[in-house]
């Protein structure tokens, strides 16, 4: 067969909604796109621990102490869950780990920011995992088996995340008249960053035909911005907060809440490496990995002596 | 072994009595016993599971249908003594990689060539072999310190949190 | 809830639980310390699981003090001075370097397998309901510990070092595992709650045993630290400070 035919052949299986497993024929630049989206997510999770691990001393009541132990686990196994998945690819741990602490390789600039107050935690759960989660609903139908299948999992196990955010603003907004001004003042400040987590607008984004014609990536990233801010907007007015966002209003005709522009120049700045936190967190997990050097030694050494 | 990267090792797991072990993932670890604490940590952190099994990815002998058709699994004819195999298959890409059973035979690729000439209908997917002696288990008087504790965490269930109630008390006032 | 039990019977148990909920609470604390920022990605999620863990058994401790006192757990947590806590120092030590933080947990494991244990068999039904769940928890965990503090003591020259430097550090401190508070003995003599100090040699006995077999150095001396539970280190005021640092901004709220 000739590498033609077999394009043929591979987009043939997608379209017939087959799933592509280690081992099979795959274009390399297929091969290369998924190792980037995957191995990114990835880097994702594991940043995302810091921002919301460094609350767990400070939770107010016990509750919320056990659901944010939870919430780092499932962070930290989710990265885990990909890294899988993209080592099914060719991709080794070892280099993965070296471009995110290296600063080369790209993760969810929404970890970027920082996380000033209590209020904080639970607008992270509940709009920046929301986003997530709408983002990952599609990504569980990837034409990449292992992929899919991880998604699946992070999925099924990322709705009490939500879940545990939005009550959390729901009492917030519903408490002391502190309560309010704190989660008010964290959505003003996580708003935008959450909508910017779906990418650049469609317009700007030229990866997206191949990725939609080989079941990477089935709806495009406005598609699902607007999908997100159609749910949020509704439950957001219900508890009497607002997004700071004056353009914001309602198109009767087609039933979507429309936002006003995204400072994308911010945007290109946050991703290139240059938000509010980038450095810190770089910082700490390269910290973390030098300050742990001799444990991992210690662990080879004992596994190889023992082996003998 | 890199710094880093600690070798892989392939998890399967077993929800539930009456089902077979499934290929859920690998784990990186520097050696069998933590290989298996570290599988337990990143794949059982909700129920359900009964029975975990970690082995050295480099022990798993992995073959898609794809391959099988290009280069079929020879038949060797030296003579090594027979050894246990378990043997996985994955039916459909709906399905997932499953425990059939366990063959004896002289090696990996011996113990697939004899699965695969049992099953052929529908042609599965995706196969792996395993020499026994290369699979690390929980033990089933380890249930109760390694899978119970999950069941236990119902903070962990979205149910616990009536987002819903709470938004209809609001709009009620 | 009386249980059957006189009022200072009950103000003792109370304060036998206090103490228990407390030691779970604040090594929780010290390991939750580390999410983020453990030295390889795997121990993350391990040891924020065995900070989960001890969090839920210290919530298992206040809600029994709970259904004697009626006191509200949260409220015992998050609005009692440094001064009121009732923990055992060893477990409010900053979490040095990660031989220091993994040692100390071994430690603890180890007497909450024999406390545990001795517990389970006492008449305080509540309290030996609950000790039979939290075995089952504890188990892994001294899996856990155990594999590691193996794995240090066994590792590098430098792994071994920082291992017997933690453990020089630690011993001092151990004693106050099975120190017993005032009144104590009026409930060890009625079967309410186990006798501690008998549970000491048991403990070191097995300790000893372990770590002297994987190469390390156990101490010889007994400490001459008299530790009292309302006694507590420098560092309980900082950690309290920040345990205790958003519930404080306002008082008897949902959050």
């Amino acid at each position: 067969m000739t590498d033609e035919e077999r394009l043929r052949e591979f987009e043939a299986r997608i379209a017939r909604g087959e799933k592509i497993e280690p081992g099979d024929w795959m274009p390399e630049r297929y091969r290369k796109q998924l190792i980037r989206m995957i191995s990114q997510h990835a880097h994702s999770e594991i940043v995302g621990m810091l921002p919301e691990g460094k609350w767990i001393t400070r939770a107010p009541t016990l509750r919320r102490k056990l659901v944010l132990l939870a919430k780092v686990q499932d962070e930290a196994g989710h990265g885990q869950y990909l890294y899988h998945a993209a080592e099914t690819l060719g991709a080794t741990r070892e280099e993965m780990l070296d471009d995110l602490l290296s600063g080369r390789a790209k993760y969810s600039s929404v970890f970027n920011y920082p996380t000033l107050t209590w209020a904080d935690v639970g607008v992270i759960g509940w709009l920046v995992d929301g986003a997530a989660i709408v983002n990952q609903t599609m990504l569980a139908k990837s034409s990449y088996g292992p992929y899919a299948r991880a998604m699946l999992r992070i999925c099924a196990e990322e709705t009490f995340h939500k879940r545990q955010g939005q009550e959390m603003v729901i009492l917030l907004s519903q408490g002391t008249a502190k309560q309010r001004e704190m989660v008010q003042d964290a959505i003003n400040r996580w708003w935008w960053p959450t909508l910017m987590m779906f990418g650049p607008r469609d317009s700007d984004s030229k990866n997206s035909p191949e990725l939609m014609r080989w079941g990477i990536k089935t709806r495009s990233n406005d598609e699902l911005r607007q999908d997100f801010v159609n749910q949020m907007i509704p439950d957001l007015h219900a508890l009497d907060l607002m997004v700071p966002d004056p353009d914001l209003r309602y198109d009767q005709e087609s039933g979507n809440w429309l936002i006003g522009p995204i400072d994308w120049e911010e945007f290109w700045r946050v991703v290139n490496g240059d938000g509010p936190c980038n450095e810190e967190r770089l910082r700490a997990r390269r910290e973390a990995h030098e300050d742990g050097c001799w444990v991992r030694e210690a662990l080879a050494a004992y596994a190889e002596r023992n082996a003998k | 072994m890199t710094d880093t990267q600690w070798p892989r090792f392939e998890v399967f797991l077993t929800e539930d009595e009456g089902k077979p072990a499934a290929h859920v993932g690998s784990v990186h670890a520097s050696d069998p016993e933590i290989a298996l604490l570290n599988a337990r940590d990143v794949f059982v952190r909700r129920p359900q599971c009964r029975d975990l099994w970690v082995a050295p990815a480099g022990r798993v002998l992995f073959r898609t249908a794809e391959e099988l058709r290009s280069q079929p699994v020879p038949e060797e004819s030296n003579d090594k003594t027979e050894n246990l195999y378990l043997v996985f298959c994955k039916r459909s890409h709906r399905e997932p990689l499953v425990f059939i059973g366990y063959r004896a035979a002289r090696s990996e690729k011996a113990a697939l060539a004899d699965a695969v000439q049992e099953i052929s209908l529908p042609e599965p997917t995706l196969w792996a072999v395993v020499s026994d002696q290369a699979v690390i288990r929980s033990q089933a008087q380890e249930r109760a310190s390694f899978f119970t504790p999950a069941e236990t965490k119902d903070y962990k269930q979205h149910v616990r949190y009536p987002v819903a109630r709470l938004i209809k008390e609001i709009q009620g006032k | 809830m009386k249980f059957g039990l006189s009022e200072d019977r009950r103000q003792l148990i109370a304060g036998r639980l206090l103490e228990m909920a407390d030691d779970e609470l604040i090594v929780s604390h010290r390991n939750s310390e580390w999410t983020g920022h453990a030295p390889i990605l795997e121990e993350d999620i391990a040891f924020a699981n065995i900070a989960q863990d001890e969090m839920g058994h210290a919530v298992t401790w206040y809600n029994a003090l709970s259904s004697l006192t009626g006191q509200d757990p949260d409220q015992l947590v998050f609005f009692r001075a440094p001064s009121e806590y009732r923990n055992i120092q060893l477990v409010e030590l900053p979490k040095g370097d990660w031989a220091f933080s993994m040692l100390r947990q071994f430690l603890f494991d180890k007497w909450e397998a024999t406390h545990l244990e001795a517990l389970e068999q006492c008449s305080f039904q509540p309290a030996a309901e609950a000790a039979c769940k939290i075995r089952h928890e504890e188990k892994y965990h001294l899996r856990h510990t155990r594999a590691w503090v193996r794995r240090l003591a066994l590792g590098t020259e430098e792994s071994k070092t920082r291992m017997q430097r933690a453990l020089d550090l630690l011993w001092p401190y151990c004693p106050q595992l099975y120190e017993r508070s005032p009144g104590f003995h009026l409930l060890v003599d009625e079967s309410l709650m186990p006798n501690l100090p008998r549970l000491a040699p048991v403990w070191e006995e097995s300790v000893r045993s372990e770590l002297t077999e994987i190469g390390l150095r156990v101490p010889d001396y007994r400490s001459s630290l008299k530790l009292s539970r309302d006694m507590h280190t420098e560092y309980l005021p900082k950690l309290i400070e920040e345990l205790q640092q958003v519930a404080r901004l306002e008082p008897g709220v949902r959050w």
